[in-house]
């Protein structure tokens, strides 16, 4: 469901110019002592405290999450540093351009860099005011980086992440596509909240939750989002389209399988594949009802996805079809990474843990 | 002096025999009408440390947040599935039967059968949701599969539903007063109703397992029950122990007679006093009978010497009258006293044991220092009691007179020697004591017991804690929707999980980002508290206050930890934790507040008996040494008996560590009870043994000739005590048992301790005394 209340808070806020110099002045009063300004603190549960996002660079794993926590192994995931980190805001998400370069972000739109293979952060952008977090980072190259976050976040650097703008995200089909969009949103905020309301002007372009950047191998940029959105950028993020979509939930991630096959997952364990590039869907049948965070490539060819009740789907025939396997802990999961030995890395709720996977061809037997 | 008014007390007493008998007839009437209306009292309060800082915090708070007394009842599938329609049909009946308990808050009644267990899902148009059980639900195949969904979808795995789908529990909470009748509901009752459930739902299917404040007192109460076939067990042994010894079933009968009428004034006064009796001091009055019978078996050992060189009845029981009431009374005062010092233990119910116990041991210096030689001298004995009695006191001779050569410099040498490696292994051992309980589980009830095997099953299955500390977090008015503040608790409760010996932590703030996420499609990157005020308090307002994680006002969030277990070292070290948190984050905004939960009262406990313990035994050996100088008015004396008594304090402690029994409030009063007791021996003892000095006997033949009487009186006595109370090892109660077995042990070892080594330091003390 759609965080309705905050959507309409912010879109308020943002219309007032008074509010937004109140919040400004309560700001600095508020945020003196508060979790942006306090270092990490390092604690023997960080391990298996609610982690976010992970990937694996190089010789190491670096796993972020709530409290500034950043956590890396050099060991396929079985032990865990945690470092050292200027911000205890949550951290949604990590990327790491080459073993040295790397940058984290998340809640209070914090942003910070590295370049020692994560041992040492220096916070580089933060933005607690805006009330939007970041959800995941991109970065192209060295120099080009990307940021998308809650009610349209759209976050661009061109100078290696020291400094940040809003990109204009426009995506080209908006006109047609909002509209439907909108109108079920709409109904959704008179149900809830019946006595608010806001005007059609005070609408101000895509205010959709952007949960989700992933890179098709011919370099297309696909950005998975709120209520059924799905954009994707053909010109490294000059310009947007947003893809008919096949279902009004949201989306929290997408899979590209090849130049042209894709699959796309999301709430209530719905899942979707494409073979043009997202111009047409069909759904697949996941046997599962929970939310879908995370999609990778196993080294021997097949496919898992992720997503909360401790839900694990793994496809043998090239995302046509999936098996369920369902986590004893239930614990939600947000990403899932594959280390050199083959063993799974399982992000989320439960912290991060290891899990070693029913081999092939033991799979393909049963 | 003090004989022309012993002379004085005796001729008025002995002149007045049918008035005082008369007297003591009417009291014990009076005393026994008021053990009538004896009722039992295990009122929780009672058992607090009320005037220490954590309790003072649980006082404040235990109404607002009262919501401890709860109780869970679980039934688990014997087979491991709870999906059976025998399953559901048992849990649908044991759900109406704690619904229709008295006492219990019927709104705050959860299980799967109870409309307030709903589950939510996050649907593309918002959420959805319904009861776990829908109102039309058939135990049939379909019907437990939707049930099972539904469960999954909940949350309540772990909570209400076992985390292995084996057990079910069915919670509820209990209040103070019942609104139906305006009384105050009896917890000892609504646990024997609860063990009617047990009982009626329990099958070779289904097991039931149960536990809650309810259940523990009502098993506790249960248990001290058993105590009553303790006494009659320990009343016949020492009834036979004191046949043996006299000889005459006359006399035992009037030694018995008196330690009872001692019992009966004891109870009375306890409810003319307005106490009831606890669990914790049903073992006074036992301590009282065993005490008052080994007084009694002192004044029959004079009496028998009395007897034996050719007194006639009156005379025999004037002469032990005269002999004993000195030694009696200083002995039978210093039992007082040791007892007295145990009310530095600021807790109501051991105040209390301390009021009536050292009452009752008062009332054994008129029962059995006055009423028991009165009627002796009506005893008319027989003639061959003279040849009965010399024939025992013949066979033990031979005995004393070995025992007597401890007296002699070599083998009292090799004693103190001995008694000094004793001493060193037990200041090594007893130095290592622990304070608190030891072991898993509720700790006056044994491991094995029923309700500490429900607890187990419980805690394995389900994800429930039952160690608990809370720490109460006092705000500003709508602090649950201040940041700064949320931020702060939540900082706190993540410190505390990260802390040795915490389990789990529940805190406002932890729930707030949970549902913060709900709002957002139950997305973990939105689990954040939320910066902006209005955002804060969608996260907040649905959190009732029944949740016990804050107030109307919302200006106090009480933030739960589950610790692993309760011993001592882990509830100070999470002390600590709090205590160094509260002073490095703490502020005029937000307050950290030890404690309630019972792991907050075993905190506050352990404080207490931490501080009382070193001065209880400095205030019971001071008494005893004062004592003793003013009796013997001889600082030898002084030393040949308080040195023994600390040997066996110290030996004690030692058994404790070896047993791994702790020091609380139920173990700390037993080295001041057996000092106090034992003391009495030592007396007794180096009172004769001065008094045949003073003849002009060497050592080695006043010790023998203290034996031959005394040492008889003291053997008997220790044993009949220590029988006395070893039968409480097998208390179903552990704390009984616990008390049992030390008192056995103190009581023997302070026999021994006067019988061998008191003579062995008398004997060196007073050689090296002669030789300066």
């Amino acid at each position: 469901m759609k965080n309705c209340f905050s959507v309409f808070l912010h879109l308020h806020l943002r219309s007032s110019p008074v509010a937004g110099l109140i919040l400004f002045i309560l700001a600095f009063s508020l945020f003196t002592n508060s979790a942006l300004a306090a270092n990490s603190q390092i604690m023997p549960l960080a391990e298996k405290s609610l982690l976010l996002d992970g990937q694996i660079i190089g010789e190491q794993i670096i796993v972020v999450g709530e409290r500034g926590h950043i956590l890396i192994s050099a060991d396929h995931g079985v032990s865990w540093q945690q470092q050292e980190v200027p911000t205890r805001s949550t951290l949604t998400s990590v990327f790491f351009i080459d073993p040295s370069n790397g940058w984290v972000a998340g809640h209070d739109s914090v942003i910070l860099q590295t370049r020692d293979g994560g041992r040492h952060w220096q916070k580089v952008y933060a933005d607690p005011d805006d009330e939007r977090p970041i959800f995941d980072l991109w970065f192209r190259d060295m120099t080009y980086g990307y940021a998308v976050g809650a009610y349209g976040l759209f976050l661009a650097t061109e100078d290696g992440g020291r400094s940040w703008n809003p990109l204009d995200f426009n995506p080209a089909t908006l006109a047609a596509e909002d509209a439907g969009a909108d109108e079920a949103w709409q109904e959704d905020s008179e149900e809830e909240y019946s006595g608010e309301e806001y005007s059609e002007e005070e609408y101000w372009g895509i205010d959709f939750h952007l949960n989700q950047i992933a890179v098709m191998p011919n370099g297309r940029i696909l950005v998975s989002a709120e209520a059924g959105n799905l954009y994707r950028s053909d010109d490294a993020c000059r310009s947007w389209l947003s893809l008919p979509s096949p279902y009004e939930g949201s989306f929290y991630g997408s899979l590209p399988l090849s130049q042209a096959s894709i699959l796309a997952f999301g709430l209530r364990g719905h899942l979707f594949r494409s073979e043009d590039a997202g111009n047409r869907w069909s759904e697949i049948e996941s046997g599962s009802q929970a939310t879908l965070n995370d999609g990778i490539h196993l080294h021997d060819g097949r496919i898992v996805l992720a997503g909360l009740a401790g839900t694990l789907l793994v496809s043998a025939d090239q995302g046509h079809s999936f098996k369920l396997y369902a986590q004893a802990d239930r614990a939600g999961i947000v990403k899932v990474l594959q280390v050199a030995d083959g063993a799974l890395i399982l992000i989320g709720d439960h912290g991060v843990k290891r899990l070693e996977l029913p081999g092939k061809e033991k799979e393909t037997r049963q | 002096m003090i004989s022309t008014l012993l002379d004085r007390v005796e001729n008025i007493i002995f002149g007045a025999r049918p008035l005082i008998v008369a007297t003591f007839l009417v009291i014990t009437v009076i005393m026994g009408y008021g053990l009538t209306n004896l009722r039992v009292d295990a009122s929780f309060s009672k058992h607090l440390p009320l005037q220490h800082e954590y309790m003072q915090t649980f006082m404040e708070y235990r109404n607002e947040f009262g919501g401890a007394n709860r109780v869970l009842v679980a039934l688990r599938a014997r087979d491991g599935n709870m999906f059976t329609a025998e399953f559901f049909n048992a849990l649908r009946q044991a759900t109406d039967e704690v619904f229709f308990l008295s006492g219990v808050d019927r709104a705050r009644v959860s299980s799967l059968f109870t409309p307030n267990v709903r589950f939510t899902e996050v649907v593309e148009d918002g959420i959805a949701g319904g009861n776990v059980v829908p109102a039309d639900f058939q135990p049939s195949t379909e019907g437990l599969e939707q049930v099972r969904k539904n469960i999954l979808k909940s949350g309540i795995v772990g909570r209400l539903v076992a985390n292995d789908f084996s057990a079910a529990i069915i919670s509820a909470t209990l209040i103070e007063v019942d609104p139906q009748t305006g009384e105050k509901v009896d917890l000892i009752d609504v646990g024997h109703q609860l063990e009617a459930i047990r009982a009626k739902i329990e099958n070779d299917q289904i097991e039931v397992n149960i536990i809650g404040y309810a259940k523990v007192i009502s098993d506790i109460a249960d248990g001290a029950k058993r105590i009553v076939l303790f006494f009659l067990f320990a009343f016949f042994i020492s009834g036979g122990l004191v046949y043996l010894f006299t000889r005459s079933h006359r006399v035992t009968a009037m030694a018995l007679i008196c330690s009872l009428i001692a019992v009966v004034w004891q109870l009375g006064l306890l409810t003319y006093l307005g106490f009831g009796i606890d669990p914790m001091g049903i073992l006074v009055p036992f301590l009282i009978f065993a005490i008052a019978v080994s007084h009694g078996v002192q004044m029959i050992t004079a009496n028998r010497a009395a007897i034996f060189s050719g007194d006639d009845a009156l005379t025999a029981a004037r002469t032990s009258f005269r002999n004993l009431l000195v030694p009696g009374g200083v002995a039978l005062i210093s039992d007082t006293i040791g007892f007295i010092t145990i009310m530095l233990i600021d807790i109501e119910v051991i105040q209390q044991m301390a009021v009536t116990a050292s009452l009752g041991v008062a009332t054994i210096i008129f029962t059995n220092l006055m009423l028991l030689p009165i009627l002796l001298s009506y005893i008319g004995f027989p003639k061959d009691y003279q040849r009965r009695l010399r024939d025992s006191i013949e066979r033990m001779d031979r005995f004393w007179m070995r025992v007597s050569k401890t007296a002699k410099p070599f083998p009292a040498a090799a004693l103190i020697l001995f008694a000094l490696v004793l001493l060193v292994f037990g200041a090594m051992r007893g130095s290592e004591i622990k304070i608190g309980d030891l072991h898993q589980g509720v700790p006056e009830l044994r491991p094995t017991s029923r309700y500490n095997l429900d607890s187990m099953a419980i805690t394995e299955h389900f994800s429930i804690g039952v160690d608990m500390l809370n720490v109460i977090v006092e705000t500003v008015d709508d602090g649950c929707i201040d940041y700064a503040v949320m931020e702060n608790i939540d900082n706190f409760a993540w410190q505390l999980s990260n802390t040795k010996g915490v389990q789990s932590v529940i805190s406002l703030p932890g729930i707030a980002k949970v549902i913060n996420a709900g709002w957002s499609e139950g997305s973990l990157k939105w689990r954040v508290l939320p910066r902006n005020r209005q955002v804060l308090v969608e996260a907040v307002q649905y959190i009732p206050t029944s949740s016990g994680l804050l107030n109307a006002k919302c200006s106090v969030m009480p933030v739960m930890i589950f610790t692993a277990d309760h011993k001592a070292e882990t509830i100070s070290h999470v002390v600590d934790t709090i205590k160094a948190y509260q002073a490095e984050n703490g502020n005029e905004q937000v307050k950290f507040r030890l404690a309630t939960g019972n792991v907050g009262v075993m905190a506050a406990t352990n404080e207490e008996v931490s501080a009382a313990q070193f001065p209880i035994l400095v205030y019971v050996f001071a008494a005893i040494i004062v004592l003793c100088l003013l009796t013997f008015r001889s600082l030898r004396a002084t030393l040949a008996i308080t040195l023994p008594l600390g040997l066996v304090s110290l030996l004690a402690y030692a058994l404790m560590t070896q047993l791994e029994i702790g020091l609380k409030v139920s173990t700390l009063p037993v080295v001041a009870l057996g000092v106090g007791v034992g003391v009495d021996y030592g007396i007794y003892i180096y009172s004769r043994f001065q008094a045949h000095l003073n003849e002009g006997m060497t050592i080695y033949q006043a010790y023998h000739e203290t034996l031959k009487v005394t040492g008889s009186g003291v053997l008997v006595t220790g044993i009949t005590l220590a029988i006395g109370t070893a039968t409480w090892i097998f208390s179903p109660l552990q704390f009984q048992a616990d008390m049992g077995i030390l008192l056995t042990f103190m009581f023997l070892l302070n026999m021994l301790g006067a019988l061998l080594l008191l003579p062995a330091l008398a004997s060196w003390l007073l050689r090296l005394g002669k030789r300066s």
